[in-house]
């Protein structure tokens, strides 16, 4: 397989692990905030915002001080899994998720917003739990702009770069993504495979936003009503 | 059988309620602010009072002092909004077949298809629930709410948002499905004249407290009788059946008790059975009989009550069914109108609406 191939296999597999992760603890976190609206929202929000306001890099480090050997959260996997989990693709995804998590979750929330409390409460009465009514009610009538969060996070999971070389480093096949090996292109000098992954960044880019836009453009509209 | 006592507070509004609502349909009056959803929704198990006991067939909802608390899911109190809140993803088959999947279904002695035929909504099965209309969602949301088997319904004014016409089918089709399943309705509104049409029994709440209850009838004229009087108009509903539907100029006639009433045509009406409905006021009342009148309805009756204060002052007559004229204080002293008195009632051709009535066919 080219190296180009390679690189893109990667890039894909560590933004789809980063949404399996990302995508139920933004869904719990956004139904918190809408449905239970917790007495310290304001904090939850400002937390859950961090990730846009840092520099990817610190999040990088901060990942990298909890889950080296020696870190609070390091130590525990180690002991667990007799493993290490920095500078591993696993890494990768979980700084992408991170990086994500914010986007994802205020989508989450719009979408959420937008479902009329009261045909929850209709779900309950004609007998359906708690469980049934969010898989069977919210999440259906939610559904278009849960998917356009899901798509704007694994755009942002696919460019993710500065927390990714800190926690995951850039090594060629295992956590080498995207937009790293377009950097080590750039720093080689190897300009025309550079702009062939430039292109494919763009197209994948563009091809996820153009999407995106259409449904949240239908949310809008109210079509998916 | 509802038996309620809860008392809730929130914040300046506080509510204290002592009542039983028996199988029949019973309806919860008041102002806005008098706190009628806030019953339902501690009936349905959305709110949960702050103490005392709610007891549906024996059986206790709630009840604080033994900490008792029904989840919303198994109370099998079915809940029907102002709007239908149907959902949207789902088009006028799977909203119904929601209640059935989820509910109890086996308690509901009519099956969904039978549900939609008997509310006539069995032809937008496959549709769009945005397609529907006013009337069709209300219809929709009680074949979904009775799919799921409830023991138990509750309608927040479930027909406020509809046009007089289709007020009158969508009560009359809730009338023929009581009658059928036979479970405790408590039905909120702020209508009198929707009130004395469908329920059995009426509390009048204000401010949280239940200040009347009783016969729909003679507690809410003795409610209406203190108010100004354009506070609300007092309309008549009554049952008839179709003796000849009239068309073109000709005008129609339906059998109502005993009385024959010259009406509308009826020619786009399809049933037999409909609601004539006649605004209280719109009726004349003589104690001789009128000869050479252009109205064309004059029907013999006999007086059964009669309610006045200062402001407004209403009269009932037997027509096989009550029918409430509202008359001025002085034409009921020259009248000599008592219980008992024999009257004629006269009113127009015109002053009367027909609406369809939903029976069930088999």
């Amino acid at each position: 397989m080219s190296s180009e191939g390679e690189v893109i296999l990667l890039s894909l597999r560590v933004a789809v692990l980063a949404m399996l992760g990302l995508v139920p603890i933004s869904l719990g976190i956004a139904w918190m905030l809408v449905r239970r609206n917790p007495r310290g929202r304001w904090l939850i929000e400002a937390l859950v915002s961090m990730p846009l306001a840092l520099p990817p890099v610190v999040i990088g480090f901060g990942l990298l001080w909890l889950f080296s050997p020696t870190g609070p959260l390091g130590k525990v996997i180690d002991g667990v899994f007799g493993g290490d989990l920095v500078f591993t693709w696993f890494a990768a995804s979980l700084a992408s998720a991170i990086v994500a998590l914010p986007l994802v979750v205020r989508t989450f929330v719009i979408a959420l917003e937008a479902v009329d409390p009261r045909l929850e409460l209709a779900a309950r009465s004609l007998g359906a739990g708690p469980w049934r009514t969010f898989a069977h009610v919210t999440i259906p009538i939610a559904a278009r702009g849960l998917l356009a969060g899901v798509l704007i996070g694994f755009v942002r999971a696919l460019s993710e770069f500065g927390a990714t070389i800190v926690v995951a480093g850039n090594i060629p096949g295992q956590t080498q993504t995207l937009p790293l090996a377009i950097f080590t292109r750039i720093q080689t000098g190897d300009d025309s495979v550079a702009i062939r992954l430039v292109v494919i960044s763009v197209t994948l880019a563009l091809a996820s936003l153009l999407l995106h836009n259409r449904l949240v453009g239908r949310l809008a509209s109210g079509k998916s009503r | 059988m509802i038996d309620l006592d809860i008392a809730i507070a929130r914040g300046d509004f506080q509510l204290e309620i002592e009542a039983s609502l028996d199988n029949g349909i019973s309806a919860i009056f008041g102002p806005s602010g008098s706190g009628k959803s806030t019953i339902l929704a501690c009936i349905a198990g959305l709110m949960r009072p702050d103490s005392g006991s709610i007891i549906l067939d024996g059986e206790s909802l709630f009840d604080s002092t033994t900490n008792v608390h029904i989840s919303p899911e198994n109370r099998s109190v079915g809940l029907v909004f102002q709007d239908g809140a149907l959902f949207p993803h789902l088009d006028v088959r799977g909203n119904i077949e929601f209640g059935a999947r989820y509910g109890s279904p086996g308690d509901c002695k009519v099956s969904p298809d039978q549900l939609m035929r008997l509310l006539d909504i069995f032809d937008l099965a496959p549709r769009n629930i945005a397609d529907l209309s006013g009337g069709e969602r209300q219809r929709v949301a009680l074949a979904r709410s009775f799919a799921a088997g409830p023991r138990g319904l509750l309608l927040d004014e479930p027909v406020a948002s509809l046009d007089a016409r289709l007020r009158t089918t969508v009560l009359g089709y809730l009338k023929e499905i009581h009658r059928e399943l036979g479970i405790p309705m408590v039905y909120v509104s702020h209508n009198i004249s929707e009130i004395v049409h469908i329920a059995d029994q009426v509390v009048v709440l204000d401010r949280g407290k239940v200040v009347a209850e009783g016969p729909p009838r003679t507690v809410l004229l003795s409610q209406v009788i203190g108010q100004p009087a354009d506070f609300e108009d007092v309309e008549n509903y009554l049952s008839g059946t179709l003796v000849d539907r009239g068309g073109g100029n000709k005008s129609a006639r339906v059998k109502v008790g005993d009385h024959e009433f010259v009406t509308p045509s009826a020619e786009h009406i399809a049933s037999d059975e409909v609601i004539v409905t006649l605004r209280a006021s719109d009726v004349i009342v003589a104690t001789e009989l009128p000869r050479a009148i252009s109205a064309r309805n004059v029907i013999s009756s006999r007086c059964i009550d009669v309610t006045h204060s200062e402001r407004r002052s209403f009269a009932t007559f037997d027509v096989g069914e009550p029918l409430v004229v509202e008359l001025t204080s002085s034409a009921i002293d020259e009248l000599a109108l008592a219980v008992g008195t024999s009257v004629h009632l006269v009113f127009k051709t015109t002053s009367l609406t027909l609406t369809p009535r939903g029976v069930l066919r088999s």
